[in-house]
């Protein structure tokens, strides 16, 4: 907590950042380039605007495509921006405290491997949900109101609370939990450097994948409850969650802690 | 209180980096020198119990440190790097661990205390990022003693702090040792450090006890030590006599002698054939050679 506490006012900044990223992006690309969307997109788009947004069928036009698109898919967006960052925080938190000696002094104290996976956890789950709060409150918000405020949204369907609500965060957390576990069991993997954004590695890359495949199952089948896809990643999170506090502690080896 | 080093064999990931070691360390100050890359820190990982042997066991009153949380309350460990919490302030990072040590009662008194004794009492509301590589050794220092240890594992406290704040520290922990009964565990390469405060001296090298015993008996265990001798005559046939070699050194003769009853007889003989002995000193460094010797 107190580590989170002297992060936090970076971490909103850069979540808040990205959350506005999202909506520009998608309004640029949708304005200028609304041909960039497939048939399959198109019709994905149109599919999840009446789910999600309560719109009419046939009333999302090409010119506003691009902020539908922002509101529709920003939850997703939200949840691979923050699966991002939190797993870019927990990486850095990893290595400065293995490369200050943090774990030797906390090894050397009445405290037991457990306790410092169990505390690496902690601040991952707040980490991530405190990005994806914010960066979805970012993008969805101003993008709802945007929708709003051009007459195309009429309420707010209860396909889009269950998806902002239930399947964001349960897409974040396996994100988050898989980046740490992969931080602890071969931080060498934080060193190796994607190039797909300034400061990623192959570890965030990686910990991308539980919050991509729901992403690209719900574009490809809009139909699908996102409650049902939410449950079978929350489950994803529980085993992760299992693996980092009783096994990973017995196989962890102290030399991965140190410097 | 005791700390029984016993025939720990230690290293990462395969590499042994200490090779059956046994070691006694009891209360006061106990030295561990040895040249770079000898293994004095892995030594120290595995007697805080951070490190497990791959084979062996570190006993601290008889009860294996490793896994023990609750003997690990008794130690006090200041590794080679800080382990500070760069994003928090002094303060922060003090009271953090003090937490896990569950102290609570009479805390700021006792943060203040250490923050006089090492002056660093105006830096508590500072960031540890903004404080320099002494600065934050000296802070290390205070939240390594916050919990009243009875084993002090110090690696290299010294490094990187000034001649005054060097000097503060060996003073505390003279102090320390002798008046708490306290086991101290003190690497250093600082060679005029370790005869300031040594007790005991163990020394390591390539992952090997190579000596533990008294200053004294480490000079001895090399094989020697050489004195200067300055003297009205020539001193040359009386030592040659003895059995001794003996080298010009500007105003001196230095003879390489194993104990003080020999630095006593030749003192004697001198003498008695009527050459007066001026003065009897020690000389080069004798830690150094040793350091040299066991390299």
């Amino acid at each position: 907590m107190v580590r989170l506490r002297t992060s936090i006012r970076s971490t909103v900044v850069y979540s808040v950042a990205y959350g506005v990223g999202i909506i520009a992006l998608s309004v640029i690309v949708g304005v200028l380039y609304p041909g960039i969307y497939t048939p399959m997109t198109r019709h994905a788009l149109e599919v999840l605007a009446v789910r999600m947004l309560g719109a009419h069928e046939g009333t999302v036009s090409e010119s506003i495509l691009g902020v539908v698109a922002a509101a529709v898919y920003s939850p997703f967006l939200a949840a691979l921006i923050a699966a991002f960052v939190a797993s870019g925080a927990i990486s850095s938190l990893f290595t400065e405290d293995r490369g200050e000696g943090v774990f030797e002094v906390l090894l050397a104290a009445p405290v037991t491997k457990r306790d410092i996976v169990l505390s690496l956890l902690v601040y991952t789950l707040l980490v991530s949900l405190l990005v994806e709060a914010v960066v979805m409150a970012t993008a969805s918000g101003v993008s709802l109101l945007s929708l709003y405020f051009l007459g195309y949204l009429r309420s707010l369907g209860s396909y889009y609370i269950k998806l902002s609500v239930l399947l964001v965060p349960s897409l974040t957390l396996p994100a988050a939990l898989i980046s740490l576990l992969l931080t602890i069991v071969a931080p060498s993997l934080g060193s190796v450097r994607t190039g797909l954004a300034p400061g990623q590695n192959v570890l965030a890359t990686i910990s991308l994948l539980p919050a991509l495949v729901p992403f690209l199952v719900l574009n490809i089948n809009p139909r699908i409850d996102p409650s049902e896809l939410a449950f079978y990643t929350f489950i994803l999170s529980v085993i992760i969650t299992f693996i980092l506090l009783l096994f990973l502690p017995r196989v962890l080896k102290e030399e991965t802690l140190l410097r | 209180m005791m700390i029984e080093v016993r025939g720990v064999t230690a290293g990462y990931r395969g590499k042994v980096v200490l090779r059956d070691v046994n070691l006694m360390f009891h209360e006061g100050i106990n030295i561990v020198l040895g040249p770079n890359g000898a293994g004095k820190t892995t030594l120290f990982r595995v007697c805080s119990g951070v490190l497990k042997p791959y084979k062996g066991a570190v006993l601290i009153n008889g009860r294996d440190v490793y896994g023990d949380v609750g003997l690990k309350r008794l130690i006090g460990y200041l590794p080679h790097r800080d382990g500070l919490i760069s994003e928090l302030t002094v303060r922060d990072n003090l009271i953090f661990y003090a937490n896990i040590y569950n102290i609570s009662e009479k805390l700021n008194a006792r943060i203040l205390e250490l923050a006089k004794i090492f002056n660093v009492e105006s830096l508590l509301n500072t960031r540890v990022a903004q404080l320099s590589h002494g600065q934050r050794r000296r802070i290390a220092l205070v939240r390594t003693l916050l919990h009243d240890p009875k084993v002090l594992l110090l690696d290299e406290p010294s490094n990187g702090l000034d001649p005054l704040a060097a000097r503060s520290l060996r003073s505390f922990v003279k102090n320390l040792a002798r008046r708490r009964n306290v086991v101290v565990v003190y690497s250093t390469h600082n060679l005029y450090e370790a005869l300031e405060l040594a007790d005991r001296i163990a020394v390591i090298s390539y992952g090997k006890a190579v000596f533990q015993g008294s200053l004294e008996e480490l000079k001895h265990f090399l094989g020697g030590v050489k004195i200067g001798l300055r003297v009205r005559g020539n001193p040359l046939p009386v030592l040659s006599s003895m059995g001794y070699q003996a080298v010009r050194d500007g105003n001196m003769w230095v003879v390489e002698v194993k104990s003080e009853d020999e630095i006593s007889r030749i003192v004697e003989e001198l003498t008695k054939n009527n050459i007066a002995v001026i003065e009897v000193k020690e000389v080069g460094n004798p830690l150094e050679e040793i350091l040299e010797r066991v390299r």
